[in-house]
């Protein structure tokens, strides 16, 4: 019973403890509270990445094998075998190369050659293959009126297969079409996103659209209908001498994808219009692929594709990373956003070694002064083991009040951080999150009920830890050399 | 050790007491005594000693000394007699070198560490010069320490109303009544050390161990004290074991062992008054 009373009596008769108790309560609380934030932001971080990568991206490389025979340049096979895997949602067509974009103006000069906006030439051009008027005439045509007859040659019918595009679900296209812009004109019609914007009227030959990211287009001061001029270098398909190549474009709106990369260097327009203007021999780069349980199924359906696609030559196979999941593509930012989250996971759990150490001295400062006392408890009855007991329960209270509080709280705060966030910076005007720098509406915040279980069950074993040396050091005092103190 | 004769005496500072009263024939000192031989404790040849550096330093040599239920013994003596490590070897509290210590008959120095706390919660109750009261505590919860080290959480619960009437009613005896939830910081040196005495008493031991009761009191109060711890000691007949320095109060006991150099040089009944 003493052992009980008395520790309690001591815990709440010296200040000093409060102080351990407050070192507890922080190394519990603080991880939690930043591992959900980081969790949170490593989380919205991939759900952006994710919607512009979509799950798998297939990338063949175009060369010969090994085997002496070319991987097959055409997406129609490639699009077969993974249509034919049951784990396969959706497959799109991609066809990706580099140019500079300009409007064709001074402001362009400018851009160019201005040390702080060089990055701005460089241009990631995306052909992306979606509907259009004229391609879903052909379509009713072929599947309404003549059902079952073949249109026209089987090149055509290819076209209208691939046309039947699974854009929509692979990636996250027309999501950033639809999307609110805060600096660019959305297309006029996202079902059509390539039609010509209204208004437009060529002098001459029509000009194909294109959809810039908002903040390029912002760059370039562009609006719906301006002309875009668009230079890239591809080489020969068959002598790889380079060509340059130079088109003029119509701008039909912008889009934003929340990736800050995107949304500064991308242009999107027709696949087929894309191989027009490189006239590199290529139909395409990448296939973007998703799957119905991408967590559960992805690493087997890339060895599955991998496997299929080398034995029927439509990859180059030799372990090269052309089928790789999204989270592989960005291995590097991914990585380095969980790897900051295990280094702060890391440090944070020294701030609980720190309490401990807290809870160590106050305790061994305690057992000093309480020498007398605990030759007194000797001397009528109490055991060593009583002793012990009573200096180890300060502890457990020390660790019971603080991890539990800390875990509690720092829950709280951590699902209340948005809330707490707008406070701070209504009361104070001081932003503690920037959503400009990470483009988040509100504060990722994510929390994860066994991350806060280990963190209870760690703030308390760790002080657990530290207050048994102070303890068993009182249950090895001599009671005559505590009795003689005075 | 056994005692010495009177000529022993010549020199020491309480040779007045030990004069002044007629040698008395002890109780055989016998090396063990037989259990239920009407001895509380005994001890056998005890020696203790300490290692200074490199040399042994011995504080007790050899001594042996039996008290019977309902005895008061003075224990008198020079500072470094030896008396208080005789105390501390009797009490429980320092292991002797040598010899033994038979407490109602056992060898309380061969049982285990935890049967020997239990000796000294339920048979022995200390007061201390220094009384000795832990600060956190009030003058009644310092009273139930004892209870509370004797029994498990439940046990004190469901005695928890008994115990604290009881103590309750000591306080009220020692006349703490108004002082029951005081602190010891906030009671006076005579009221500490009656609450130390009312702790010492609580369950009941059949030994009570006094170590200098009133060395850091003022006469008057030091008096009242000892008033009251001889009413105790008759009222429960208990056997007390008092270490002075005062030859008034040592008179006032039935025996007093006068101790020299680490042994018993007197040991003398002192005869009661008509």
């Amino acid at each position: 019973m003493f052992r009980f009373f008395l520790s309690w009596r001591y815990l709440i008769s010296r200040r000093t403890n409060y102080i351990g108790v407050a070192g507890i309560f922080l190394g519990v609380f603080a991880p939690i509270v930043i591992q959900s934030i980081m969790t949170g932001f490593l989380e919205e971080s991939k759900r952006v990445l994710r919607g512009n990568l979509s799950d798998v991206a297939v990338e063949p490389l175009f060369a010969e094998r090994e085997d002496g025979r070319m991987v097959e340049t055409e997406a129609g096979p490639l699009i077969r075998v993974i249509r034919e895997d049951e784990r396969t949602r959706a497959v799109a067509v991609r066809l990706s190369w580099y140019g500079i974009a300009s409007e064709g103006g001074p402001l362009s000069r400018l851009i160019m050659t201005g040390g702080q906006t060089g990055q701005l030439s460089a241009v990631e051009l995306v052909g992306v293959d979606v509907l259009t008027v004229d391609k879903l005439a052909l379509a009713t045509l072929s599947t309404v009126l003549l059902p079952g007859i073949p249109l026209a040659g089987p090149g055509i019918q290819d076209e209208i297969d691939l046309t039947d595009s699974d854009e929509p679900d692979a990636t996250d296209f027309f999501e950033s079409l639809l999307r609110e812009p805060r600096w660019g004109s959305r297309v006029a019609n996202p079902l059509f996103p390539f039609n010509s914007p209204p208004g437009y009227r060529p002098e001459g030959r029509r000009k194909a659209s294109v959809i810039v990211g908002e903040s390029l287009f912002y760059q370039l001061d562009l609006r719906r209908g301006s002309i875009l001029h668009i230079g890239s270098s591809t080489p020969h398909p068959e002598t790889g001498e380079l060509r340059s190549n130079t088109r003029e474009f119509v701008v039909a709106g912008s889009f934003r994808s929340r990736d800050r990369m995107s949304d500064t260097n991308r242009i999107y327009m027709q696949r087929t219009e894309l191989a027009d203007f490189l006239q590199d021999g290529r139909e395409y780069s990448k296939l973007m692929v998703t799957l119905n349980d991408y967590e559960g199924e992805s690493a087997a359906f890339c060895d599955d594709l991998v496997e299929r696609g080398d034995a029927a030559a439509l990859l180059f196979g030799d372990d090269l990373p052309e089928v790789r999941t999204w989270e592989r593509q960005k291995q590097g930012m991914i990585g380095a956003v969980q790897n900051e989250r295990i280094m702060m996971g890391i440090m944070l759990g020294l701030v609980i070694i720190v309490a401990g150490f807290t809870i160590f001295a106050i305790l061994s400062m305690m057992v000093f002064e309480k020498r007398r006392d605990i030759g007194i408890l000797t001397a009528i009855g109490a055991t060593p083991r009583g002793v012990f007991s009573t200096f180890f329960m300060i502890g457990l209270w020390d660790a019971l009040i603080g991890a539990t509080s800390g875990a509690v709280l720092g829950t709280w705060a951590a699902l209340e951080v948005g809330s707490i966030d707008s406070w701070i910076s209504e009361q104070f005007g001081y932003e503690l999150f920037s959503h400009e720098i990470f483009a988040f509406d509100q504060v990722p915040s994510k929390v994860q009920p066994v991350f806060v279980a280990c963190m209870l069950a760690f703030g308390i074993v760790c002080t657990l830890l530290f207050a048994s040396i102070p303890a068993w050091r009182a249950s090895r005092l001599d009671p005559l050399d505590a009795l003689r103190t005075e | 050790m056994n005692p010495t004769s009177d000529n022993d005496l010549a020199g020491e500072p309480n040779a007045d007491i030990a004069s002044s009263q007629a040698p008395v024939a002890h109780a055989p000192q016998t090396a063990v005594a037989a259990p239920n031989s009407g001895n509380l404790i005994q001890a056998v040849g005890l020696r203790k000693a300490f290692k200074v550096g490199d040399r042994t330093l011995e504080i007790l040599h050899g001594v042996d000394l039996s008290l019977t239920h309902g005895e008061v013994v003075a224990m008198v003596g020079t500072s470094g007699a030896g008396k208080s490590t005789l105390l501390h070897v009797l009490g429980l509290l320092d292991r002797p070198s040598e010899g033994k210590v038979l407490l109602e008959g056992v060898d309380a120095w061969s049982l285990s560490t935890a049967a020997r706390a239990n000796l000294r919660n339920k048979k022995i109750g200390f007061v201390f010069q220094f009384y000795h009261l832990l600060p956190e505590l009030s003058a009644v919860e310092n009273v139930l320490l004892p209870a509370m080290i004797a029994e498990g959480r439940r046990e004190f619960r469901r005695n928890r109303s008994a115990h604290f009437d009881r103590a309750g009613e000591m306080l009220d005896r020692f006349g703490l009544s108004a002082r029951l939830k005081h602190r010891p910081e906030q009671l006076s040196g005579g009221e500490r050390q009656r609450v130390a005495l009312a702790r010492a008493l609580f369950l009941n031991p059949p030994l009570l161990i006094a170590d200098e009761p009133t060395g850091n009191l003022d006469s008057v109060t030091g008096q009242k004290v000892l008033e009251l711890l001889f009413e105790e000691q008759e009222r429960r007949g208990i056997t007390l074991m008092l270490v002075t320095h005062d030859e008034r109060l040592a008179r006032r006991c039935n025996r007093v062992v006068h101790m020299g150099d680490g042994m018993i040089i007197q040991d003398s009944a002192i005869p009661v008054p008509d």
